[in-house]
């Protein structure tokens, strides 16, 4: 019984850490709070619910798309107010936005847009463009390098089917393929590393035991750029632009960054995660309260056909790189308010 | 008049009972989310966890069977992915029949736990490092078989398995149907009574001449098809099916098993009781998640609720292994 008692107490606790306000509740459902990318997200619609003064929720659904579906239901029955949604899953998750339509209850997605269901808005970037500039970036910089033609690269990509893997995929094919059968580029790999950072070690160190004759690696995210990094320094070769192997990243997490300024990375890609949070959260909170809605003359985002609201993305190089934190964490005004 | 001495030792039996305590908890979450939130007892959030609870439960009885005969299975999450990807394909691809993809998906099922089982007993792998390689095999043929992306959109016929007959979701009455079933069948069948001394006393069962091979395999089948069904149940629910579905949910399914009272020393615990374990499981997530406790509280606070309830759970048992 004591031990039965041990339990109450937890759920006791639990329950006064969850209550306490009384404010309207928007639910923020987060993929996975693994990724440092999606933290920072999480800060952003932290940030706008104090600014507006409502309760953010952040629901984590670790990569889960049926633990996301059961979050979203969970939290509908509890009474939110409205959802920004970052999908585990472009389809998976669309009976939970269903779910939400039905209700009445407004969904906006984050960072990865949902391909069914009524959306009011998708606040992100173009994955595709902004893979497009990370590749040209590398191009670049492989020309400033002047490296003997074809230059050797490895792509690391993404979770398989997960669709900012795609679409990223996507945008590096873009710009390489063209490259590729004009013989100025040859792929050594395409393999992927799950977006994680010890596969990204993994997946570089076995490349590397195949071969050391590699001008560049992009990837399709930081964290596996960061393993491969430490894979190559493991293997004792030189990293950095101009003379050793140049390593372009994706996402500007806090370590890319660093490597960026100390050289060891020639680039990654900006996206804005903390506005991405802020501007779901602040849409919502409009939304309810003030009848925002996407401004006349918005866009279409092509893959899901949703509204785009799209936000800055910055390629960072040594060059601006002590500027990217200003800009990335000061969300400018949202489209269609002053 | 009942003396205490005597309540005491009813307490005492009725704790022998190893559904007693599964069924105990399940009670006191339900009192206590009842009380702490007011959105607990509403039809939709009973709707919701009803459910919530079958796919879980649904695993948790094909690993509870594998337990009780001795083994472990650690390929009930990739199973469940492959079995998924092959219903939803042939659907979506092939333009197969309802009827026939699923079948197809539970053979495929079936199948792998079959090998599980035949490996291990044949060969004598330990079934933790065969189901662990199966665990890899299926997801990596999952990934190959659907080119890594999700398959989605499935005609509403095939839906209606995630719909509802009156107030009540499909996905619990097979569940719940499921494990009646099974939980009959291992009570009042030889079957039953071979599962059990298997996995109580292997040498024992072997010298009084039981096909102790032929019961564990039918344990690892059993498992694969409950996989297979729980990958079917879960498109429907998600009106799509996607590769890496179902990863780590072995882990869940052994926890519930345990919490429901099998035991990892094999040939001791029910069905009902892993059918429990997993409903304790989804309510706790469910409260957690309606009570709107952050997310990096909810892995501590469901990390002491488990702890809390295997401690509790640990006084029928002599010894641990």
């Amino acid at each position: 019984m004591r031990k039965a008692l041990l339990v109450l107490i937890a759920f006791v606790v639990c329950g006064m850490l969850a209550m306490g306000q009384q404010k309207p509740v928007i639910g923020v459902f987060i993929s996975t709070l693994k990724n440092p990318y999606f933290v920072t997200l999480a800060e952003g619609a932290k940030a706008a619910g104090e600014k507006f003064g409502v309760q953010v929720v952040v629901y984590d659904a670790q990569d889960d798309a049926a633990l996301q579906l059961r979050q979203v239901e969970d939290a509908l029955a509890s009474g939110i107010k409205a959802i920004c949604i970052n999908p585990v899953h472009a389809e998976a998750v669309i009976p939970a936005v269903e779910l939400a339509n039905k209700m009445g209850v407004p969904v906006f997605s984050v960072d990865r847009d949902v391909v069914g269901g009524v959306r009011v808005c998708y606040i992100g970037t173009s994955n595709v463009l902004a893979a497009e500039q990370g590749a040209a970036t590398l191009i670049r910089y492989l020309a400033l390098a002047k490296r003997p033609l074809p230059w050797r690269i490895v792509i690391l990509e993404g979770i398989p089917g997960a669709s900012a893997a795609i679409e990223r995929e996507q945008g590096f094919k873009n710009v390489f393929d063209p490259l590729i059968k004009g013989g100025a580029i040859k792929i050594v790999a395409d393999l992927t590393a799950h977006f994680d950072r010890a596969e990204g070690y993994r997946v570089m160190a076995d490349i590397l035991a195949t071969t050391k004759d590699i001008d560049a690696v992009i990837a399709a995210n930081d964290e596996m750029i960061l393993g491969a990094l430490e894979a190559i320094k493991a293997a004792g070769l030189k990293v950095g632009f101009p003379n050793g192997i140049i390593l372009m990243g994706f996402d500007a997490i806090d370590d890319a960054v660093n490597a960026v300024r100390s050289g060891e990375l020639v680039g990654t890609i900006a996206q804005a995660p903390f506005i991405q949070g802020y501007w779901g959260v602040e849409a919502a909170y409009r939304y309810l309260v003030e009848n925002w809605r996407p401004p006349a003359g918005t866009s279409i985002y092509p893959p899901t056909g949703a509204l785009f609201i799209p936000t800055p993305i910055a390629v960072v190089t040594a060059e601006n790189v002590e500027q990217v934190a200003a800009i990335t964490r000061t969300p400018p005004a949202l489209p269609g308010t002053k | 008049m009942v003396t205490t001495g005597e309540l005491r030792e009813r307490i005492r039996k009725l704790n022998r009972n190893r559904v007693f305590f599964p069924v105990f908890t399940f009670a006191l979450l339900f009192l206590i989310a009842t009380f702490v939130s007011p959105y607990f007892l509403t039809s939709t959030n009973i709707k919701n966890i009803a459910s919530q609870l079958a796919i879980g439960a649904i695993l948790a009885m094909g690993e509870a069977s594998v337990i009780i005969s001795g083994g472990i299975d650690l390929s009930v999450g990739s199973v469940l992915a492959i079995a998924g990807c092959v219903n939803a394909v042939l659907m979506k691809w092939y333009a197969t029949s309802i009827s026939l993809s699923l079948i197809a998906a539970l053979f495929v099922g079936c199948f792998a736990g079959f090998l599980n089982g035949i490996v291990v007993v044949k060969v004598r792998i330990p079934s933790f490092i065969m189901t662990l390689a199966m665990a890899a095999t299926a997801r990596g043929l999952t990934l190959v078989i659907t080119g890594g992306k999700p398959v989605s959109g499935f005609v509403a016929a095939f839906r209606s398995l995630a719909g509802y007959v009156g107030p009540i979701p499909v996905l619990f009455l097979i569940a719940t149907g499921l494990a009646i079933i099974w939980q009959l069948i291992l009570s009042y069948t030889r079957f039953g009574r071979h599962l059990y001394a298997t996995g109580g006393n292997e040498l024992a069962s072997r010298l009084v001449g039981l096909n102790v091979d032929r019961v564990k395999v039918v344990a690892f089948t059993f498992s694969g098809l409950c996989a297979a069904l729980a990958g079917v149940l879960l498109n429907a629910r998600l009106n799509a099916a996607y590769p890496t579905a179902g990863e780590g949910y072995e882990l869940d399914a052994i926890a519930a098993s345990v919490l429901g009272g099998v035991s990892f020393s094999g040939g001791v615990g029910s069905i009902i009781g892993a059918y429990m374990g997993a409903i304790i499981m989804t309510i706790l997530g469910n409260i957690l998640n309606i009570l709107k406790v952050a997310a990096f509280y909810q892995y501590v606070a469901k990390g002491i609720i488990l702890a809390l309830a295997a401690i509790s759970l640990s006084r029928g048992v002599k010894f641990a292994k």
